[in-house]
């Protein structure tokens, strides 16, 4: 028996699936300010539901866009410093290509001098420079900074000189948070340090939610190991998660892609997760969520960490929607919960979802509408808005479809019946499975363990295949270290990237492994 | 037309660049990066037009060589260019009047406006290769006389001048050895020139190019519209008119080491059945081979790859399977099409692939 939770912006839900893989009970309730309430209260009604014994659970899987919320809407944000470790200070300012409602979270930059002479194979390693490390400090107290963001250059391989600094400053000021870069991402060093940057900032965000989830589960009766899901879908340890909030911001995607996979049993699919403010569409193929680690960019800003490949709308079920000097306008803003405030609840507010409700009547088995509520919008604005928001997911899909072998559409999230049969028909293949607003929480249910490394290497005097064997092992035992199962482990792929102008005697080293529990 | 570089023109150059580099050239962010930080919003810099070049100029060359995949991991300070141009003054004894960029392809196009922006210098609408090549004599200034030294060489935390008694060949060993022992690569001013010799070996309005193409693909607009600009865009330059090629996904690639370069091949499959059904694309610094069924492209032709819905160029070291990209030839100007030119491009053992290709 496995436990789902998925903590979206406007609903939490839960989920129990047995070890044949059979929904046994699931709830559904609004996400208030205290997650940990929230958490309890959903997973307390599932669990009676269900009818289950807790001990009977094997695992909790809790899966969330909180983080990626906080990004869009801050609320929670760490005063951050960053310090560069580098061999002279440089004139390039942080946050440079960030919204400004980010960038100010950077309140403070220091420079030190990195020890490492990045010609040599071997580095000549000093004592830290304690002195200025003080000094640092010292100024880090007085501004009441509340995180710090340590980014050394070359410490994808030479990572002790940001974790030296990171021990000194956390024996000092144990309450700080710090990151380091190296555990973030691999060579290319602004890129590094905004995502860095990112997690820093985010530093209480998972915190907050999270340092009270042991006693939750504990209330609950919950004593099995429980994790949380991460971009590429596969879990981490809450602890984790804690640490490195910014690998789950893309988390609620993925378990909607493996998800929706589970839920239609189909292995080759075109997902489309209608969402309170986001329509996501993404590709599974094989069974996996496509993942993208190229030049990625969250909220326009580049990073190197790996993210689901999606294309997303910026508009959902829950967007509003307004008339202004005769144009129409589909609004940034979103109802905080639709069956309060949308017109077709008796609310005040003209949203994404009447509009459709006002063309496809009775898209929502919900006896709570009163289509008399939707006499005073026009059929003409609300034919708009479905037009509007329809042709923009059709472009999306017409991107993604192979023309060659046509695959069929999983429509997934709450607001997923506006579209069935209105918008996408048998004729696009369109599906929504068997609890498709649930979506999510079923897919964190299957995610499984995962192990990556993405380091470079200097040869010094080994084959580039030693190393490669190696740090493979390394992946694997970790795998295994976790609680994979031996015989489930997959080495996804092994990717080697040469550098140039060095005569192949470093190398960039990928490794991906999945396992199951 | 003379025409002044603002704040808000550089990310377009920057982009536009990249269109030009043919998936090569290096990332261009730590230099953007670098601009935009130091660039006052009032701060222009003034690009002079191939016929307003002065005859008496003395012009040099700017750009940044070795890895830029090191360069990009090894912040620079900004002022290495500033140290490189004093360095090759005081040692060279003579003031430089005006900057252009050695190699318009990539982070290079950015490389001289840095400089011209501190010493209020102005820079030349044009460059030496037209894109992007993987070395520091393949530009039609060497190939016109232009002599490399004097060099100077400035990194972080070394310098070095080379005189002008070195030739041209033991000015390119100079460097590079100087590139590999010191952090892998290095920033360099040289092929010092007149206006009039630089106005008559140099490749005209590369710089506005860069900036228009940047300006077109940022621009709102269907895509349609936008490659269609982008076509006009080449059509008004030096370059041959613009063809689609494919556009579709990357089924496959793989990369490995020839040489001590790294070498790769990529495979995409139309979306369209009318269209061809897959082709396969060879690559080292830059995208090099196009075969299409009968039709073979390649360098010194630009192949450009860019994604589908942004239609932003993705690079050689980006470009990964599963991504849905639109790959675009553009004929190079004439000059690299000469035999001499051909000859020195592919002189360069990283080039011996093609050769071989063409030797069947």
């Amino acid at each position: 028996m496995r436990l789902g939770i998925d903590v979206g912006g406007t609903n939490t839900d839960a989920v129990i699936i047995d070890d044949s893989g059979n929904i046994k009970a699931w709830s559904k309730q609004l996400t208030t300010s205290n997650l940990g309430e929230t958490i309890y209260e959903t997973a307390k009604i599932v669990l009676n539901e269900a009818n289950v014994k807790p001990e009977s659970m094997k695992g909790v899987f809790l899966g969330t866009t909180h983080v990626l919320n906080e990004l869009y809407y801050p609320k929670n944000l760490a005063k951050t410093a960053l310090i560069r470790l580098t061999k002279k200070p440089s004139k390039i300012k942080p946050g440079l290509f960030w919204p400004s409602h980010l960038s100010k979270y950077i309140i403070k930059e220091f420079h030190l001098e990195t020890k490492y002479d990045f010609t040599r194979q071997i580095p000549h390693y000093d004592e830290i420079d304690h002195e200025s490390v003080f000094k640092i400090m010292k100024e880090l107290e007085k501004a009441k900074v509340e995180s710090v963001c340590i980014v050394g250059a070359f410490s994808s391989f030479y990572e002790d000189e940001e974790n030296n600094l990171k021990k000194v400053i956390a024996s000092h000021m144990p309450s700080l948070s710090v990151t380091v870069s190296n555990e973030i991402g691999s060579i290319g060093f602004l890129d590094r340090e905004n995502a860095s940057l990112l997690n820093s900032m985010l530093s209480f965000v998972m915190k907050d939610a999270l340092s009270s989830i042991n006693d939750i589960f504990k209330n609950l009766g919950l004593h099995c190991p429980y994790w949380i899901t991460q971009n590429d879908g596969s879990l981490m340890k809450v602890e984790e998660a804690i640490k490195l909030p910014i690998f789950t911001i893309g988390s609620g995607i993925t378990n909607s892609l493996r998800g929706a996979s589970k839920l239609t049993g189909l292995k080759n699919f075109i997902g489309i997760d209608v969402g309170g403010s986001t329509i996501d569409i993404g590709m599974v193929s094989h069974g996996h969520p496509q993942t993208e680690e190229g030049p990625v960019k969250v909220l326009d800003i580049p990073v190197n960490v790996r993210l689901p490949k999606v294309h997303s709308l910026s508009t959902g079920g829950g967007n509003l929607v307004n008339t202004h000097n005769g144009d129409l306008l589909i609004e940034d803003t979103i109802a905080s919960d639709i069956t309060k405030d949308g017109l077709a609840w008796g609310g005040e507010q003209w949203t994404i979802s009447d509009s459709f409700l006002k063309i496809f009547p009775h898209s929502f088995k919900d006896k709570h509408i009163k289509y008399e509520n939707l006499e005073g919008i026009s059929t003409e604005d609300c034919l708009k808005v479905v037009n509007t928001v329809s042709s923009r997911i059709r472009e999306k899909i017409r991107q993604l479809q192979p023309k060659d072998q046509y695959v069929p559409l999983v429509l997934v999230g709450g607001g997923s019946p506006l579209l069935l049969n209105n918008i996408f028909t048998k004729f696009d293949k369109a599906i929504q499975p068997v609890g498709y607003q649930i979506c999510n929480a079923v897919g964190a249910c299957y995610a499984p363990l995962s192990s990556s490394l993405d380091k470079v290497f200097w040869l010094n005097d080994r084959t580039k295949e030693e190393i490669v064997e190696r740090e493979k092992e390394r992946v694997i035992t970790e795998l295994i270290h976790k609680g994979a199962k031996p015989e489930t482990i997959k080495i996804n792929r092994v990717e080697e990237f040469p550098f140039d102008y060095l005569k192949g005697e470093m190398f960039r080293l990928k490794i991906m492994a999945f396992g199951d529990l | 037309m003379p025409w002044k570089i603002t704040k808000e023109d550089i990310r377009f150059i920057s982009l536009g660049a990249r269109i030009l580099s043919c998936g090569g050239g290096g990332n261009t962010r730590s230099m953007e990066a670098l601009i935009l930080s130091v660039m006052k919003d009032d701060d222009v810099i003034e690009v002079i037009p191939i016929h307003e070049v002065r005859d008496d100029w003395w012009v040099t060359a700017i750009g940044i060589m070795g890895s830029t995949v090191l360069f990009n991991e090894d912040l620079p300070t900004g002022e290495e260019m500033e140290t490189a141009l004093s360095l090759y003054e005081k040692k060279y004894n003579k003031n430089v009047d005006a900057l252009i960029s050695i190699e318009i392809g990539g982070v290079n196009a950015l490389a001289p406006l840095l400089l011209a922006l501190k010493r209020r210098l102005p820079v030349i609408d044009g460059d030496g290769m037209g894109r992007a090549f993987p070395e520091l004599y393949m530009t039609t200034l060497h190939l016109n006389g232009i002599p490399l030294a004097p060099l100077s060489l400035v990194t972080q935390d070394n310098m070095k001048f080379v005189p002008s008694s070195y030739t041209s060949d033991q000015a390119v060993h100079e460097a590079k050895s100087f590139a590999n022992n010191n952090g892998g690569h290095s920033h360099v001013v040289g092929y010092g020139a007149s206006g009039d010799e630089i106005k008559t070996s140099m490749l005209s309005g590369t710089l506005y190019l860069a900036y228009r193409l940047g300006k077109i693909i940022t621009s709102y607009g269907d895509g349609i519209i936008r490659l269609k600009q982008i076509k006009n865009a080449f059509e008004n330059s030096i370059y041959g008119e613009l063809s689609l090629v494919i556009k579709g996904y990357v089924t496959e690639v793989s990369r490995w080491f020839e040489n001590e370069v790294i070498v790769g091949k990529l495979f995409i499959e139309s979306y369209t059945k009318q269209h061809n059904q897959k082709i396969e694309i060879q690559f080292m610094n830059e995208f090099f081979t196009i075969h299409n069924g009968e039709s073979i492209y390649r360098v010194p032709d630009l192949i450009v790859f860019l994604h589908i819905d942004s239609l932003e160029p993705i690079s050689v070291v980006d470009i990964q399977r599963a991504q849905s990209v639109i790959v675009l030839v553009i004929p190079a100007p004439n000059i690299l099409h000469t035999t001499d030119m051909l000859t020195l491009i592919h002189m360069k053992e990283s080039y011996q692939l093609l050769k071989k290709e063409e030797d069947q």
